[in-house]
């Protein structure tokens, strides 16, 4: 009785979107419902394993690995870049930092013959700006582009050293080899941008001394403006030119008061890091990752396990603490559709990056191969949904 | 939009199809159970989701559920009021009783006119509570007031 009920309740609802789902491999990696994932595959320094399970109706989280040559030119330097971009608003802003940073980058490093910090906030720069034209040009017909945002995390292992680069709340953890214990210890390389922090609350009412509603408390959650809970992005344009903060803009995005200077920043904060013979790998994810892990809990998994599919152990245990804080079984977590199955976790990117020594100790003018994989999930063809149907849609994170 | 004359009639048939007894099979628990196999019952059984209501009342609900298009108003809903939260359950913006009327709406298969003034009705947010449920008749008759 009860299962025929459930049987005609399915037969009316609406038709689930697994037509759009394939099992199988794609450039690089597998595609296994929500889940994308790449086991294995060889970087300049080591292997990789990386994995990203999707939760909203259009993945949100993008990213990339690429190895070999840094710059323009095929002479070098070489090396490794690791891209994780967390979107928000809508994919459009992730997707383009996916399809130019890292072509921004060679050009600094080719310009520059090396390298540097400075070479990677040139590239940062040169994406937000690019992003930034993209909006201006498309105001007229997609003005929700404004409203569009990225985290964005980079790693650029080159010449012995380790770059972070860091906007919003993404995470990069080393996974450290202590040699007189054998315990491998986890140390975080960078830090969050996001108004939780009290120090993050701090610097945004020293920045905006007249403005009492920087950040605010709504239902435990510290936003800035009310509006948003990171404080630096790529993309966000909404909140760091005023010109874009008006109409055909929808309401809920427009501030009362005009601003002066932007509310939000896309100055990286950038650290190096002189790689060590015992640093054996590095876990960069979005938060999707973190708030279900800690740091230790995700080094301890990597570490006591095989490297081939380090990643998507990962993304596994993150979704079974989600689905123990849902009250739920990880079996039915599994079987939510995209959509609804982001009130159950975020879009998650894992994506970890083993250390060989003697490669990392490997000068930048060694030559290796060039390698470019990309995280997958699954997208709507185009003509069936467009990203910006309702303001709504827009509007969800 | 809706005549008020149509609602009046929409209003007429779900008090009519509140009527029918019917045999619910969701209720709200209370956690720290211990079922039968030795298992903490905060962990819903196989097939099923968790939703609080606003007054903590704790629904299992089974979850093709997810697929009705009330349940993804008010988890929409959810997220405008409380925002995602990564460290606990899903709490749906409406009380205990609403909960269990929208629930035992679905497992009816709800008509699709009723669906529709019912998502109105959510979405004007002139109903999340039962000070806004008109009961009458005893708990079995609801009628939506407030139009």
């Amino acid at each position: 009785m009860l299962s025929g009920l459930m049987n005609f309740l399915r037969a009316c609802f609406r038709p689930g979107s697994d037509r759009y789902v394939h099992t199988g491999s794609d450039a690089g990696g597998r595609q296994d419902g929500l889940l994308w994932y790449k086991d294995s595959g060889q970087h300049s320094s080591g292997e990789f394993s990386m994995a990203v399970i999707q939760a909203n109706n259009l993945l949100e989280d993008h990213s990339q690995i690429e190895s070999g040559s840094l710059s323009s030119h095929e002479s070098g330097p070489y090396g490794t870049f690791v891209g994780i971009y967390d979107g928000h608003g809508g994919p459009e802003t992730a997707r383009y930092i996916n399809d130019h940073l890292f072509h921004h980058l060679k050009r600094f490093t080719s310009e520059q013959q090396s390298m540097s910090t400075d070479v990677i906030r040139k590239a940062f720069q040169a994406t937000e700006e690019g992003f930034i034209s993209l909006v201006a040009r498309q105001w007229s017909i997609r003005p929700q582009l404004a409203a569009v945002g990225s985290c964005c995390l980079v790693g650029v292992i080159c010449g012995g050293n380790l770059h972070i680069a860091n906007l919003g709340d993404s995470r990069a953890v080393l996974g450290r080899l202590v040699k007189a214990t054998g315990d491998v210890l986890a140390i975080q390389l960078s830090a969050e941008h996001n108004a939780c922090i009290e120090s993050v609350r701090q610097e945004l009412h020293s920045l905006h001394p007249d403005d009492n509603q920087i950040v605010v408390l709504k239902h435990n959650v510290w936003r800035v403006r009310g509006l948003i809970q990171i404080t630096r992005s790529i993309g966000d344009v909404y909140l760091k030119k005023a010109e874009f903060n008006r109409e055909p803009l929808i309401a809920k995005f427009r501030l009362r008061e005009p601003f002066r200077m932007p509310i939000l920043s896309s100055d990286p904060a950038i650290s190096v890091h002189p790689l060590q013979p015992h640093d054996q790998f590095v876990i960069f994810a979005s938060d999707g990752l973190w708030e279900h892990l800690s740091n230790q809990e995700a080094v301890d998994i990597v570490q006591s396990h095989p490297r081939n599919g380090s990643a998507k152990r990962l993304v596994k245990a993150a979704l079974q603490e989600a689905a123990k804080k849902r009250e739920m079984r990880y079996s039915d977590l599994k079987k939510i559709d995209r959509g609804v199955r982001r009130h159950f976790h975020d879009d998650i990117t894992v994506i970890v990056v083993f250390l060989d020594s003697n490669l990392v100790s490997r000068a930048s003018s060694v030559k290796c191969s060039n390698i470019s994989v990309r995280g997958g999930g699954i997208n709507l063809p185009a003509n069936t949904l467009a990203p910006f149907a309702t303001p709504t849609e827009a509007g969800s994170t | 939009m809706i005549s008020a004359k149509k609602l009046i009639k929409m209003a007429r048939n779900w008090q009519k199809m509140a009527a029918i007894r019917r045999k619910r099979i969701i209720l709200p628990r209370t956690s720290g159970e211990v079922d039968a196999d030795g298992c903490s019952t905060s962990t819903a059984e196989k097939g099923h989701f968790v939703v609080y209501s606003s007054d903590e009342s704790r629904f299992v609900v089974p979850l093709p559920y997810l697929n009705s298009n009330i349940f993804r108003e008010l988890f929409k809903m959810s997220e405008e009021e409380f925002g995602l939260p990564s460290n606990g359950p899903i709490t749906l913006p409406c009380d205990a009783v609403f909960i269990e009327y929208i629930i035992s709406l679905v497992q009816q298969s709800i008509a699709k006119d009723l669906e529709k003034a019912l998502l109105t009705a959510i979405a004007t947010g002139c109903c999340l509570s039962t000070s806004n449920l008109c009961q009458e008749q005893g708990s079995q008759q609801l009628l939506i007031c407030g139009y």
